[in-house]
């Protein structure tokens, strides 16, 4: 296999008739084979490296097909995500130099406001939807309109890949913009080779999709199902609330998200033994996966095999993995209640890290990772990735910033951040970035965001605000709604007499927690 | 639907008002018809908690497996799923 792409068309070929997407209709390969067309009849063949294109969509037919629309032109794709605010599409938009756009034109965005920031011209497809995008946008860029029910599929084959870059993702960054991983195809196929090694998904497979395109484990969603010539179904944001009736509902064979889906379905006390009999794989990833929470899931799921998988979006998409086994009682963790993140893939490395070299083994260290699935560094960010990305004498390692341990087997046990990153129900936040936004929105420097809860288990983001400034708290949320996916907007403001300074001056965070816990919560 | 679910509602709405995620500012109107899980007044955490609230004060056990939210986020159909006949012996 030699791109994305042709993992997916392979399957087209193979299994024509057999359905690929099940967004509320089963979609065979044959027909995403003409979505897809009908959308790159529209996108210029890429010509020259870096060449990628962006995407806004929901995850259905059509989306995909606009995702793998992009790579038929020859570019990489750049997710951006309907439920983020325009400015920040619009930040990893200009800041991609994405040439093409496909865009649903019933998702309703300001494609003005979207575009306005491009140094040049752009191709933007409105894929779908009524209406004409307006005058100032089609002044300025080439926009052409498609029907994904009756346009005019492409004639020419997929154009070769003009970049090695199979898509580019943006996470939280430190300074308060996103920041661009651009993950190389080499590095999915190596993943897509590894999965295919460890699960046996074949096309009587239905795989769950409940990850935002933003968020790199859908890219395990789609390929790993298409590559296999399986059923993907999609799950709204509402479906996730309670994951366990949509999986009986359609029969559903594996089964991929944040284990916080999996610990509100055990909460909400749905998952009774046997609860789950369709289910052949539960994976795992994006945050801490507890043993009681993957004991009662498997509980329901009890033919399954589960899989807890680890990885940073810079190690494409997942790098270590561990299978329990039926017993997961017999895992207690390292300690902490924690399901180990097991080994590294087969020609990926794991390693260790205390003060810059390896740990002896049973340390508790920095992990670092090397192989074919590591990006080469951040996009068009020498600094940040010269922070992060190790060159040494045998390999290039990226720094995850997580801290292992090791155990006497060699199994990885994770025991949480060396610095500000937190997970909120598996997406990834940089703190930093939302102080600095909420500073800008605050108008002052004495601003911090809390995670609430804790920083271990985070259900939102609080803002604990020095007393004295001009804004009310509902202008400092509706700021940082403007810059920020909802996840990473504060839900509250608590405003406070003083916060706290450690020994350096800076703002102390846990001081503030402290402040906000004393504040009477819940 | 009168009494005891009218009790509950209400019940069930100040539970809402005290555990809402954005308290201080409280400027989305909350009533027995919001859909709880468009307007965010809850986090995932808050919904959960507000069923282990319902499941406690009704005393009754509902069996969600094959619920779907879709048209069940609202106060007072939560309240209705744990006072109704039907919805307590779902499953």
């Amino acid at each position: 296999m030699t791109s994305l792409l042709e993992s997916v068309l392979t399957s087209v070929r193979r299994f024509p008739g057999r359905s690929a997407i099940h967004d509320g209709r089963p979609v065979t390969y044959s027909q995403l084979l003409t979505l897809v067309r009908r959308a790159a009849a529209a996108l210029p063949p890429a010509t020259s490296a870096p060449a990628l294109g962006a995407v806004l969509v929901n995850r259905d037919a059509p989306g995909y097909a606009a995702v793998l629309a992009t790579l038929w032109s020859g570019r990489g794709y750049v997710p951006l995500n309907p439920r983020y605010p325009v400015r920040r599409n619009a930040a990893m938009l200009a800041t991609s130099g994405a040439g093409t756009l496909v865009v649903d034109g019933s998702l309703g965005i300001d494609l003005i406001e979207l575009t306005a920031g491009l140094p040049e011209q752009i191709t933007v497809v409105v894929y779908g939807g009524a209406g004409e995008p307006a005058g100032a946008v089609r002044a300025r860029h080439r926009v052409v309109r498609v029907d994904p029910e009756s346009g005019e599929p492409a004639r020419h084959d997929p154009v070769d890949p003009a970049g090695d870059v199979a898509y580019l993702l943006f996470t939280s960054g430190t300074t308060g913009a996103p920041s661009g991983v651009p993950v190389r195809q080499q590095s999915v196929l190596a993943y897509l080779a590894a999965v295919a090694g460890r699960h046996d998904l074949n096309p009587d497979d239905r795989t769950s999709q409940t990850f935002d395109l933003t968020f790199d484990l859908s890219v395990h969603d789609m390929f790993a199902t298409w590559q296999a010539g399986a059923c993907l179904y999609p799950l709204s944001a509402r479906a996730l609330m309670q994951p366990v009736a949509f999986i009986r509902r359609h029969q559903l064979t594996a089964w991929f998200s944040v284990p916080s889906a999996a610990a509100r379905s055990s909460a909400l006390g749905v998952l009774g033994a046997g609860t789950l009999p369709s289910l052949r794989w539960s994976i795992f990833c994006g945050e801490p996966l507890t043993a009681a929470v993957a004991a009662a899931w498997q509980s329901a799921a009890a033919t399954a095999i589960l899989d807890n998988l680890y990885g940073p979006t810079e190690a494409t998409i997942a790098v270590t993995g561990f299978q329990p086994g039926p017993d997961v009682s017999a895992w207690l963790g390292d300690g902490n209640g924690v399901l180990p993140i097991g080994h590294a893939f087969p020609g990926q490395q794991a390693t260790v890290h205390v003060a810059g070299a390896p740990a002896a083994r049973g340390a508790t260290g920095e992990l670092w990772l090397a192989g074919s699935q590591v990006a080469a560094g951040y996009w068009n960010d020498p600094v940040r990735t010269a922070s992060r990305f190790v060159t040494g004498p045998d390999a290039r390692w990226f720094r995850t910033g997580d801290l292992v341990r090791a155990d006497g087997s060699g199994l990885l046990h994770y025991h949480g951040r060396t610095d500000d990153q937190i997970k909120i129900n598996g997406f990834r936040v940089e703190l930093l970035e939302v102080d600095h936004v909420l500073r800008t929105a605050c108008d002052r420097p004495d601003a911090l965001a809390v995670p609430w809860p804790s920083a271990s288990a985070v259900e939102h983001l609080v803002a604990v605000v020095a007393r004295g400034g001009d804004r009310a708290p509902r202008q400092i949320i509706d700021a940082c709604a403007r810059s920020l996916p909802g996840y990473m907007v504060p839900r509250r403001v608590l405003v406070v007499d003083e916060i706290p300074r450690n020994p350096n001056g800076k703002l102390d965070r846990k001081a503030a927690a402290a402040l906000l816990q004393e504040g009477g919560q819940t | 639907m009168t009494g005891p679910t009218d009790n509950l509602v209400a019940e069930a709405l100040d539970w809402v008002r005290a555990h809402r995620v954005d308290r201080e500012t409280m400027d989305t109107p909350v009533t027995a018809e919001t859909d709880l899980l468009t307007v965010g007044v809850l986090d995932s955490l808050g919904f959960v908690q507000l069923m282990t609230f319902l499941a406690e004060r009704t005393g009754r056990t509902v069996d969600l497996v094959d619920l779907d939210f879709d048209d069940l986020a609202t106060v007072r159909s939560l309240c209705r799923l744990y006072t109704s006949k039907e919805g307590a012996d779902v499953g």
